[in-house]
């Protein structure tokens, strides 16, 4: 289990998380969900322990962070840098020899090929399937939907729900709310740095068409198309 | 292309800023550096004169990026990019000019700016589809790219030594020893996201000790090669060539531990002239490794623990 205690982030003077209270427990897969600026990635790098923050975050681990797997939402690639010499750096940063990394690329990426030269979709799935070769006990998937084709879209849906299966914990971002749909099993709204609502599979379409109130409003009559 | 230019000279001065220096003195300083280092290769290396061309068309085409240069032809029509890459590259290689024309090297100097003229008209010689293979698979990334990047510079090193040899000149040769460590040193130069540092499973500790043998494994690689060649054919010069790599192993070992000592900044000025002091008087780096080290796993403790 991962708790959450009074998690709090503030950025100079603009306070990004406010007083975030959340249990993750083992084997679920949580959605994270709210506007751009919302905090989301604030609050998965503050998990991750990439940001100093105030609050607590414990876990069963005696080390989060070795056994948390993290997918950012621009997964940043070194140049000349081929897809396997990418998949090695992250399995020799945990101590993982002989991976038989051709064979396990599910996702048909060039992976003798610059990874820098892929498209934004491939970088991300290379980066995806470099923390899912590390066998990791937690993964927090930072829009990983997005920018990838449809596809490979359904392949992570079921990646997902197999690490479900495996018993491992995963907090997902996205704002594709079916792929949230399909695999959340309860899905948190974020507004401002607060969780306001808590919301478990049968309200999924509620929340879904209530999202829709709150982020359009009038906003596309405002733009005055002709 | 004046908005252009101007850009480009704002983004100068804030690379000088950013190392630690007001940005028009750090150009003066530049100036004066490179000067006086094109001088020291010319007095000290009889040979010089075939370096220094490679090292301005060298110049040139790390500035030919295929995608900076796309990025620009995307931003203005045809003509204006012809003028721009024009301009570019003759002010990249107007300090070479300039100091071949102290020698009165007209010729030379005449050829070079001819290179620079014909090679902005052609497309980019691109480097990044190929990907050429290394001996540093293992443990990637610092020896991988940084190689990658800079292998013209080994294969000219090579050719040096072997002119070296073959005039019999060892301070051609031991000069290959010390600008292929420089380079290794080079390949540490850019500061990477925490999330590459986050990654490791190690402590503090162990990630410097990890990185310091990688690095120590991998600049053997390079070097040996060169010290068994230079070995056989200076054997008088032996104690001095062992000297040479114990030096070059020290140099790498002090980069890195001062890249984590001051980590997530970059080099700035005051740690440069401490560098650049102990780089003069490599005992004094026994001194400052053990302080970096403690320094590094200060600053490291912060993402991995």
């Amino acid at each position: 289990m991962i708790q959450l205690i009074n998690l709090s982030k503030s950025f100079a003077t603009k306070k990004v998380l406010h007083d975030i209270n959340l249990e993750l427990e083992t084997g679920k897969v949580y959605g994270i969900v709210g506007e751009n600026g919302a905090g989301k990635t604030t609050l998965f790098r503050c998990i991750a322990g990439l940001e100093i923050h105030d609050g607590e975050v414990t876990s069963d681990f005696p080390l989060l962070k070795n056994h948390l797997g993290f997918l950012e939402t621009n997964p940043y690639i070194f140049t000349r840098i081929t897809g396997v010499e990418y998949l090695q750096l992250f399995a020799q940063a945990r101590k993982i020899s002989s991976i038989n990394f051709h064979e396990r690329n599910i996702f048909d990426l060039p992976l003798d090929e610059y990874a820098s030269n892929y498209s934004t979709g491939m970088k991300k799935k290379l980066a995806l399937l470099a923390i899912l070769l590390q066998s990791n006990d937690v993964y927090i998937l930072d829009e990983p939907f997005s920018g990838v084709d449809i596809q490979s879209n359904i392949i992570i849906t079921e990646i997902i729900l197999k690490l479900k299966e495996l018993g491992k914990t995963v907090i997902i971002s996205s704002h594709i709310f079916s792929t949230l749909q399909d695999t959340c099993d309860e899905i948190h709204l974020l507004q401002e740095g607060q969780f306001t609502k808590k919301v478990l599979p049968e309200e999924y379409s509620l929340l879904e068409s209530e999202m829709k109130t709150i982020t359009i409003g009038n906003q596309i009559e405002r733009l005055c198309l002709s | 292309m004046k908005y252009y230019f101007r850009l480009q000279f704002s983004r100068i001065k804030r690379q000088i800023e950013h190392l630690g220096f007001p940005p028009y003195i750090g150009m003066v300083l530049s100036i004066i550096g490179f000067f006086a280092l094109s001088h020291l290769l010319f007095y000290k290396i009889s040979l010089a004169i075939y370096i220094y061309p490679l090292l301005a068309i060298y110049t040139l085409l790390q500035f030919s990026e295929k995608d900076r240069n796309r990025f620009i032809g995307l931003c203005y029509d045809k003509k204006t990019y012809r003028h721009i890459r024009v301009i570019e590259n003759s002010l990249l290689i107007f300090p070479f000019l300039v100091y071949l024309s102290f020698r009165c090297e007209f010729l030379l100097a005449g050829l070079i700016f001819l290179f620079s003229f014909v090679y902005a008209f052609f497309p980019p010689i691109s480097f990044s589809t190929f990907a050429i293979k290394t001996p540093f698979y293992k443990y990637p990334y610092e020896f991988l790219r940084g190689f990658r990047i800079s292998y013209p510079i080994f294969i000219g090193l090579a050719i040096l030594a072997i002119i070296g040899i073959v005039v019999h000149n060892f301070n051609l040769a031991a000069f290959t020893i010390l600008i292929a460590t420089v380079s290794c040193m080079s390949f540490y130069s850019e500061v990477e996201s925490p999330y590459f540092i986050w990654i490791h499973k190690h402590d503090s500790k162990a990630f410097l000790l990890y990185k310091i043998k990688t690095s120590i494994i991998y600049i053997s690689i390079i070097l040996l090669p060169l010290i068994i060649l230079l070995a056989f054919f200076f054997i008088d010069k032996l104690i001095l060539l062992f000297l040479f790599c114990a030096i070059a192993y020290l140099y790498l070992i002090t980069n890195i531990v001062a890249k984590y000592a001051i980590y997530p900044k970059q080099v700035n000025l005051p740690m440069a002239i401490i560098l650049a002091i102990g780089y003069l008087f490599p005992p004094v780096l026994l001194l400052y490794i053990p302080y970096f080290f403690k320094k590094s796993i200060v600053q490291l403790d912060k993402i991995l623990t």
